[in-house]
C-alpha cells in the first residue's frame, strides 16, 4: 500500500480501524529512515537508535486516536522521536566531556557502523559535547538542512531561539575543533 | 555565516555513519508483526442521576425563594418606615378641638365632615 499524498485522507485512514494497520505500515516505510537518522545522530549507537525508533513507532501507534491532526503527521512523529531520544539521553547521561573528546573520537571510529575518517569522528565527538537540545538543533540544521520554522514546530521553541542556539552551537564546535587541532 | 562555512569546508556534511544492510525492511517487518492492540478511546458517558437532573431546578427554586424573601424584607422595612411616618403625621395633625367634638358622640359623621370643612374651623 502506498501512502496517500493528502494528509487528511491519510489521517482518516489511520483513524479507521479497518485501514489503520495498512496505512500505519506505509507510514513506517515512508518515514523510518528519516527518523532513524534523526535519532542515530543524537545517540550515535545503532542499537540504541533502533530501540528508540521502535519505541517511537509503538507510541505513535498507541496514540493514533489521540492525534487530532493539529500538526503534520511527520512533525508529530518527529516530536515523539525527539522526546524519546531526549529521555534516553537524560537517562543514560549520553554526553561527552571536553576533556574526553579524543577518547570519544577514537570510540566513535571503532564503531562497526562508522565509515568516516578521524576528522569526522572528531566533529561527531565535538557535537556530543553540546547540551542535548542544542545538539539536536545543530544536527537538524547542519545535516538535515531543515528550515527553522519546521524545527520550531517539532521542538516547540521559537525561531529566534533556534537561530541563536544554532549559532552558539556552531561557534562552540568551531572553537573546540580549532583548539583540538 | 563564517564559522559554519569553515565547518562545512573542513568536515563536509556527509553522514559518517551507516546502518546494517536490510535494517529498515527488518525493522518494518518486526514492528508491524509486534504492534500491540490499540484500544478505542473510552467514551463512557457520565451516569445522569435524578439529583443531577433536578439540580438546576432546585437551584432556580432556591434563587426565587431568596428573591421573594429579599423583596419581602425590603417591603417590611419600607412599611415600618411608612407606619412611623403615619404616626408622626397623625401626631402632627392632633388637635384638641377634634377630640372634643368626637367626645360628644351626638354628632353624625356628616356633621363631623361639615365641621371639619367649615370655614369656622379654619
Amino acid at each position: 500500500m502506498s501512502l496517500p499524498t493528502d494528509e487528511d485522507i491519510l489521517i482518516e485512514r489511520l483513524r479507521d480501524t479497518k485501514t489503520r494497520h495498512d496505512t500505519f505500515s506505509a507510514l513506517v516505510k515512508a518515514h523510518s529512515e528519516t527518523l532513524y537518522w534523526h535519532i542515530r545522530r543524537m545517540v550515535l549507537d545503532h542499537d540504541d537508535a533502533n530501540d528508540i525508533l521502535q519505541n517511537t513507532f509503538v507510541k505513535a501507534w498507541m496514540g493514533i486516536d489521540g492525534f487530532l491532526g493539529q500538526a503534520k503527521l511527520l512533525t508529530w512523529l518527529y516530536r515523539i522521536a525527539t522526546n524519546e531520544t531526549l529521555t534516553f539521553i537524560n537517562k543514560s547521561c549520553n554526553r561527552v566531556d571536553y576533556d574526553d573528546i579524543e577518547a570519544a573520537a577514537t570510540s566513535i571510529e571503532a564503531d562497526e557502523w562508522f565509515d568516516g575518517d578521524h576528522l569526522q569522528a572528531q566533529l561527531q565527538a565535538a557535537i556530543q559535547t553540546l547540551p542535548p537540545k542544542q545538539r539536536m538543533v545543530f544536527n537538524m540544521k547542519y545535516y538535515d538542512e531543515m528550515k527553522y520554522e519546521e524545527m520550531s514546530a517539532i521542538l516547540g521553541t521559537s525561531v529566534g531561539a533556534l537561530k541563536a542556539s544554532y549559532h552558539i552551537a556552531v561557534k562552540k564546535i568551531s572553537d573546540f575543533l580549532e583548539n583540538e587541532n | 555565516m563564517k564559522d559554519e562555512d569553515k565547518l562545512i569546508e573542513q568536515y563536509g556534511k556527509k553522514q559518517p555513519f551507516t546502518m546494517p544492510e536490510g535494517y529498515l525492511e527488518q525493522l518494518h517487518e518486526q514492528l508491524m508483526n509486534n504492534l500491540p492492540e490499540t484500544q478505542p478511546i473510552a467514551t463512557t458517558e457520565a451516569k445522569v442521576t435524578l439529583m443531577t437532573r433536578i439540580k438546576p431546578l432546585l437551584y432556580m427554586a432556591a434563587m426565587f425563594v431568596g428573591i421573594i424573601f429579599m423583596v419581602q424584607g425590603i417591603m417590611y422595612v419600607q412599611q415600618s418606615h411608612l407606619k412611623s411616618d403615619n404616626i408622626a403625621a397623625a401626631e402632627e395633625l392632633y388637635e384638641p378641638e377634634v377630640d372634643d367634638f368626637m367626645a360628644s358622640s351626638l354628632y353624625s359623621e356628616y356633621a363631623l365632615y361639615s365641621y371639619l370643612t367649615s370655614t369656622d374651623y379654619d
